[in-house]
């Protein structure tokens, strides 16, 4: 299950999920590439002890087995990078998983809020509360002129990461895409694929967030990604609107053609699954499909990526396998 | 390999600093949450970076509350 992705949030047909992410180091520790294994241990010890017993479970990296690793990933719970140290790495999450402290990452530490539909607001304001509840019992690594001390000093500053994840099928299909990936880029800001850097762009999906942590208060870069977005999220529904007016049968054709291939799926890659289900949600944002919802299938997105498979089998499994499993997975999902 | 490396290499790391944001200092949250003495120089600069993102986001009304701040303390 996918506890943090609800029906809720803003612009919820466009927007799949809202992201706050702060990091932070304690001020007499050598950060997580110099650190020894003892002295890790200690940063491990110091964050968990100051964190609510009551709220968030606590787990050490290397108690969990490599492909339940790889399914956080995929549900956006830990980043891959935790996964870079993971003698040393751990890190807290709250029943609902939409609250992630992660510990030994790139910095001591890395709070994570996410929710789904644009709520930024919101989730920094949970993100804020918990590095509050830190910043009383640790002494962060903190300069009067550049702000809270990062390991990378593309991070300094605010420590601030603010993300959205958007759909946007439509402007990719008529490759105005490419100028609002120029204009995003313009502001300051940068674009990624689903999983983080480096990553493609899977499914329509488009990941957008600050590039500079240092010189704007938090509210400020809140503001910017979330009037951004706003901007951004309109412009794909009028998109959207337009292809349908202007070419409604070739339109209504690629929606249904992704709708009988993914209800009639034998065996699926998740490339081809990925880029129907994008078809699929389109359909249900435009109305055309009614027997499903958009957040079951941005469920479902997760649900088919390779590690999230074998976890939902309880097995490692080899390509054939898989695709076989990801096809009944879906065939079983979409009504 | 540490924070306090941000320090003792201050003189090379501030220029790439500013290439990398575009500015060399940090506005927003501090860790003593406002209760602890602040030197006036860097309140004063904290000032002019906000009035700076409130014309960016115009703002014009909070923009002018803060222009009005900073021209009382530059006065003292």
């Amino acid at each position: 299950m996918i506890f943090w992705l609800k029906d809720m949030g803003e612009f919820r047909d466009v927007v799949v999920s809202s992201r706050i992410r702060l990091a932070r180091n304690l001020d007499n520790y050598r950060f997580p590439i110099r650190i020894g294994t003892d002295e890790a241990r200690q940063v491990y010890d110091d964050v968990i002890r100051s964190l609510d017993k009551n709220k968030y479970l606590s787990f050490k990296m290397k108690d969990i087995p490599v492909i339940e690793r790889n399914m956080l990933v995929e549900k956006h719970i830990i980043s891959p990078a935790l996964l870079h140290t993971p003698n040393i790495s751990g890190f807290a999450m709250n029943e609902q998983e939409d609250e992630t402290i992660m510990i030994n990452e790139e910095d001591h530490i890395r709070i994570q809020v996410l929710d789904s539909g644009l709520a930024l607001k919101k989730a920094w304001k949970k993100a804020d509360e918990i590095d509050n509840q830190l910043g009383n019992s640790l002494r962060y690594a903190y300069d009067e002129k550049i702000g809270y001390l990062t390991s990378c000093p593309t991070n300094l500053g605010t420590g601030l990461r603010v993300s959205v994840m958007l759909h946007l099928p439509a402007m990719e299909m008529t490759k105005e895409i490419n100028k609002v990936l120029t204009t995003i880029t313009q502001f300051g800001l940068a674009v990624r694929g689903v999983y983080g850097e480096g990553t493609k762009a899977l499914g329509s999906l488009y990941q957008i967030s600050n590039q500079s942590t240092l010189g704007d208060s938090e509210e400020t870069i809140i503001k910017k990604i979330d009037h951004l977005t706003r901007q951004i999220a309109e412009k794909e529904r009028i998109t959207r609107k337009n292809i349908f007016e202007k070419s409604a049968v070739s339109f209504e054709d690629k929606i249904f053609r992704a709708y009988g291939i993914l209800k009639n799926t034998r065996i699926i890659s998740t490339d081809e699954a990925v880029r129907l289900i994008s078809f699929l949600k389109l359909g249900i944002a435009s109305g055309l499909i009614t027997d499903n919802n958009i957040n079951d299938m941005d469920k479902l997105f997760i649900e088919i990526q390779p590690a999230s498979l074998q976890y939902i089998s309880r097995k490692e499994m080899n390509d054939m396998e898989r695709d076989i499993k990801r096809a009944e997975i879906i065939r079983n999902k979409i009504n | 390999g540490c924070s306090h490396c941000y320090n003792a290499f201050k003189g090379r790391l501030t220029p790439l600093i500013r290439n990398i944001h575009g500015h060399e200092s940090h506005v927003g949250k501090t860790p003593d949450k406002g209760d602890g003495v602040m030197k006036t120089g860097t309140e004063l600069e904290k000032l002019k970076n906000k009035l700076r993102e409130a014309v960016e986001l115009e703002e014009y009304e909070k923009a002018a509350e803060i222009r009005d701040k900073i021209k009382e303390m530059e006065n003292l």
